[in-house]
């Protein structure tokens, strides 16, 4: 993920380099902040975040610079935990450590436990071998109280066609440590029989395959202690100049994910004939995952403006197909502001091994997970983005978005109580950024 | 459909305005190029944490990314 963003950032560099029109300033800083809330249909409060961004550029050329971006967020508030609503009272205990709850009937359980922050630090250079080619290198590590991960990245870009024309390719690697609070619990076994954190024996360092005994686990001695999930990416992309006004841009992707993937906070109801859940198990992920993607992307001037289309196709082998349109129009608003209206549409299908609950009746499947984020569902996000160029170096700007995730509120598999409600509420998100670029 | 729709006619509308029909460009053209809003990430800050939400609501990510390294989110 990281490698296909730097590879973006370094095509784009390349039309900077032959328009030898805009010479590049010798430091850039990008401070911005990010609060993000959620609410859902049935007026639960959710997750919120604040997250702030501070990104420093030494430009020595346009194709010869350094990158520090340094990223803090803090999120608080409500998370799903796998379960549905019921016309029953569901008590749960935390599988986060802390302590139980109890969720009143129609309401979609929501583990009201969730706190975590995150610090992540990145740094990325671009050096020329020659005036055709050069190279682009990141390394990559971010913190959090139950997960660390370390990645590096290396892409090798050459140019053709009278620069006209750039291929790329690349490769990235990442380490990934998850070290979950109270835990780890025995996947698709009971939530009564886990082990509470004061039980909890220390956790027992994993191979990368990341699929040894999956008892046990608990308190963190150091940061790569836990489970272990890498990542393999590959990309190779393609960018040209078609003409004054337009730049064509095709990447295919593919990455190959080892190791621990199952969310250790979430869980799958098990119900009985009436569709009411009678017990609760912990869910459980394949060990591995190729997934690939497709993207392409326009870039076209129109007079003074400019109009952004990207589509991305995206397929794995846990059977999630996404088809995800994103457009963007960049209105120059004289000479001091712009305003930049945005709108994106995104449809996934569900996971082979997305259920909503099983069946007390049904053998115990390999792999089971509830979580929403692999059900079919649809993201619709609109916005924009105001700048207000104070200064030929100072650059304001305020994003607003709203994000809507909706999915099958009544799918055909319910049974019983199941199609009394809700099954998949709608949730909503507000996205304020506020950042400001400067330049010296 | 309707979306491959819409993207339809704005490529046709960009194709009827030449937008779309490739040429020799000079290195001396490319001063519309070397505009900041027409790079492929014309606010690298702005994506990343764009990118970041979008890895943490849902299954499908990748081709262009997430910023700041890993995530537990998801």
């Amino acid at each position: 993920m990281q490698l296909n963003r730097r590879l973006i950032l370094a095509v784009g560099s390349l039309l900077a380099t032959t328009s030898g029109v805009v010479q590049a300033a010798d430091w850039a800083v990008d401070s911005s902040v990010l609060f993000y809330a959620e609410k859902d249909s049935q007026h639960q409060d959710r997750v919120s975040l604040a997250e702030p961004v501070l990104s420093i550029t030494k430009n020595n050329a346009p194709d010869d610079y350094l990158n520090v971006t340094l990223v803090y967020d803090t999120l608080t508030g409500a998370s799903p935990n796998g379960a549905y609503a019921s016309s029953r009272t569901q008590t749960f205990t935390s599988p986060s450590g802390g302590s139980g709850y109890t969720v009143a009937p129609g309401y979609t359980p929501l583990d009201p436990s969730f706190k975590d922050s995150r610090t992540a630090l990145s740094l990325s250079w671009m050096t020329p071998f020659s005036r055709e080619s050069r190279y682009l290198a990141g390394l990559n590590f971010s913190s959090e109280s139950d997960y660390t991960s370390l990645s590096g990245n290396y892409s090798f870009l050459n140019d053709f066609n009278n620069k006209q024309t750039t291929l790329t390719m690349g490769l990235a690697y990442s380490y990934d440590a998850i070290n979950p609070h109270g835990g780890f619990q025995t996947p698709l076994s009971s939530i009564s029989n886990n082990q509470s954190q004061s039980q909890a024996q220390p956790v027992t360092t994993t191979s990368a395959s990341g699929n040894g005994a999956e008892g046990g686990g608990g308190t963190s001695f150091s940061l790569f202690d836990g489970k272990i999930k890498t990542t393999f990416d590959a990309i190779l992309g393609v960018s040209h100049v078609l003409n004054r006004y337009t730049l064509l841009s095709f990447n295919y992707g593919i990455s190959e994910v080892d190791g621990y993937q199952t969310d250790p906070y979430k869980i799958v109801p098990i119900y009985d004939a009436g569709g009411f859940p009678v017990d609760y198990v912990n869910e459980k992920r394949p060990g591995s995952r190729l997934k690939q993607t497709l993207k392409a992307d326009i870039v076209t001037a129109i007079g003074k403006d400019s109009l952004h289309l990207s589509y991305r196709y995206f397929w794995d082998d846990w059977g999630i197909q996404a088809n995800t349109y994103d457009i963007k129009y960049h209105l120059r608003l004289g000479e001091s502001f712009y305003a930049e209206p945005h709108y994106r549409y995104s449809h996934q299908t569900e996971a082979n091994f997305y259920v909503l609950g099983l069946s007390s009746a049904q053998a115990v499947p390999s792999y089971a997970s509830s979580d929403l984020r692999l059900a079919n569902m649809v993201t619709m996000t609109a916005g924009g983005m105001f700048g207000w160029k104070v200064s030929s170096d100072t650059t304001f700007t305020l994003n607003l978005e709203k994000m809507q995730q909706s999915g099958n509120s009544s799918p055909s598999s319910a049974v019983g109580d199941q199609r009394k409600h809700d099954m998949f509420p709608t949730v909503t998100a507000t996205m304020v950024t506020l950042g400001v670029r400067t330049l010296f | 459909m309707k979306r491959w729709g819409l993207l339809g006619v704005v490529l046709l509308l960009l194709n009827g305005c030449s937008h779309l029909k490739p040429s020799k460009v000079k290195p001396w053209e490319r001063g519309t190029m070397a505009r900041e809003d027409m790079a492929l990430v014309s606010n690298p800050v702005q994506n990343g944490l764009d990118e970041h939400i979008y890895f943490s609501k849902e299954a499908a990510s990748g081709g262009s990314g997430v910023g700041g390294g890993g995530c537990g989110c998801n």
